[in-house]
């Protein structure tokens, strides 16, 4: 059962090799090291380019997401 | 692509890999647009209602469909084997054929190809979508071939092996031969390849015409000599249509408005993009047991989703529709490219453009449907989506390098 969240976050990733690698963010207070990006694809909302991330954190999977035009992330799901 | 919708779903959310799921088109709809690997183990297949795939098991996870998601695999999937080869068609959102005869020199052959692909589709996009690839001298044999190692595998139709596998495949197997031509080839003793291949012309002829004779003679040899159309050659479409299919059935005025000037301004927003008007107008409409379709062609072209519902609201009360809706569809149609058409001379129409373009400059900015038609204020919204056959492909691909 998915829960939306699409709150604003931190994020530390890395660019490499043209994409971009989430390596940890912060939300309501806590970390959430990231083990494995599961997938990542990208949609386009208008003019703006999102890329989504499914990441897996402890036990965790949730979906982040960063608009390219606003350069924020957001987490938008637990799944 | 294996189960490709339910795979990237599984892809995406992880929790989901091992387990039966149905992607369903939203949430509501009842029945199952695509289903996992394990989901068709028990039986559940692509249009299975939800009632039905519950009854064969309880648990199963339905997921909505996310078809922007599932393009952006398919582009990453072209980008992917385009390292291999230029001469690449796009079938549909999960298939395509890849010629190879010229290049595979250049990469040590096809399986190596295979394999590269194979990889690059785990590292890149994800493990648990897979493809199974056929290999033949054509593109209906290679078809037919990718349908018989699945999932992620690989299968060769070779002239040595051809007819042991096209005698052992039922008539529909083979592309190009539906349900339909199935069962009148079964009304006349066809029963398999083997026998079309052994029945005479003269036999066929009567039942089949003298194309659909020679054609099938052809099918039954597993002959095809036509040429893949790559994405660049993709022909600009002749007409853009868009249907939807509402949660239930209805006999509100209201709601029948606003979902078909919905869908003109959908198809108006495709065609303009594609710089292109048109002047053939239809509506299809369906409900009960009853369908009906009418048409108007104009005497001038038009782009405008206002003007196209005028004609598609006046078509639709000409029906004098009785009894409730559950499917609605418009087209426009007789397309063709805006410049080498007659300027309108008219100050009104060129307002009516002009506020036109605005609205279609503030909704590529922001998204589709940001500003609208004050009839859909209380509707549900509906957007484009890409389907899964893919048949607007030339726009589609279009977009993506735009």
């Amino acid at each position: 059962m998915e829960t939306q969240i699409k709150e604003k976050i931190r994020v530390v990733c890395l660019f490499e090799n043209g994409r971009i690698r989430p390596l940890v963010f912060f939300w309501r207070n806590r970390n959430y090291k990231i083990l494995r990006t599961a997938f990542a694809y990208s949609k386009n909302l208008g003019r703006e380019k999102i890329f989504y991330f499914s990441v897996e954190s402890n036990n965790e999977t949730l979906e982040i997401s960063f608009n390219r035009e606003k350069f924020s992330w957001t987490l938008e799901k637990i799944f | 692509m294996d189960s490709f919708f339910a795979s990237v779903e599984q892809q995406a959310n992880p929790k989901l890999a091992g387990k039966p799921v149905g992607v369903i088109k939203g949430e509501g709809r009842s029945c199952i647009i695509a289903a996992s690997r394990e989901a068709k183990k028990l039986g559940i297949k692509t249009g299975t209602s939800v009632y039905d795939a519950r009854k064969i098991y309880p648990k199963i996870i339905l997921v909505p469909a996310d078809f922007e998601k599932y393009f952006w695999v398919t582009n990453k999937f072209i980008e992917i084997c385009s390292r291999y080869s230029p001469d690449l068609e796009v079938f549909s959102i999960d298939e395509l054929f890849l010629e190879v005869t010229k290049t595979e020199k250049f990469f040590g052959g096809v399986s190596v190809i295979i394999r590269r692909i194979k990889k690059a589709m785990k590292e890149e996009i994800g493990e648990y979508i897979t493809c199974s690839i056929g290999i033949s001298y054509n593109r209906l044999l290679a078809k037919l071939a990718s349908g018989i190692n699945k999932p992620n595998g690989v299968f060769e139709i070779t002239f040595g092996n051809r007819d042991e596998i096209l005698f052992s495949r039922k008539l529909s197997d083979v592309c190009g031969l539906g349900f339909a031509l199935e069962r009148k080839l079964l009304g006349v003793g066809i029963t398999n390849f083997k026998n079309l291949r052994e029945i005479s012309e003269e036999y066929l002829l009567p039942s089949f015409g003298p194309f659909w004779t020679k054609e099938l003679k052809r099918l039954s040899y597993g002959e095809d000599d036509s040429l893949l159309t790559r994405v660049g050659d993709i022909p600009k479409m002749k007409s853009v249509s868009r249907t939807f299919t509402l949660y239930e059935n209805t006999t509100d005025l209201k709601i029948i408005k606003a979902t078909l000037r919905n869908l003109c301004e959908e198809a108006s927003w495709k065609v303009r993009l594609m710089k292109m008007k048109g002047r053939e107008i239809g509506v299809a409409v369906r409900g009960g047991e009853k369908s009906e379709y009418r048409h108007k062609t104009l005497k001038y072209f038009t782009d405008g989703g206002g003007d196209l519902f005028k004609i598609v609201w006046d078509l639709f009360e000409k029906m004098a529709w009785q009894g409730s809706v559950r499917f609605l569809g418009v087209w426009l149609g007789m397309l063709r490219p805006k410049n080498g058409l007659n300027l309108n001379l008219f100050p009104r129409e060129n307002k009516k453009e002009n506020l036109t373009a605005a609205m279609d400059k503030v909704n590529r900015k922001y998204g589709e449907l940001t500003l609208y038609p004050a009839v859909m204020l209380q509707s549900v919204k509906i957007k484009s989506e890409v389907n899964g056959f893919l048949g607007d492909k030339g726009f589609r691909f279009e977009e993506t390098r735009r």
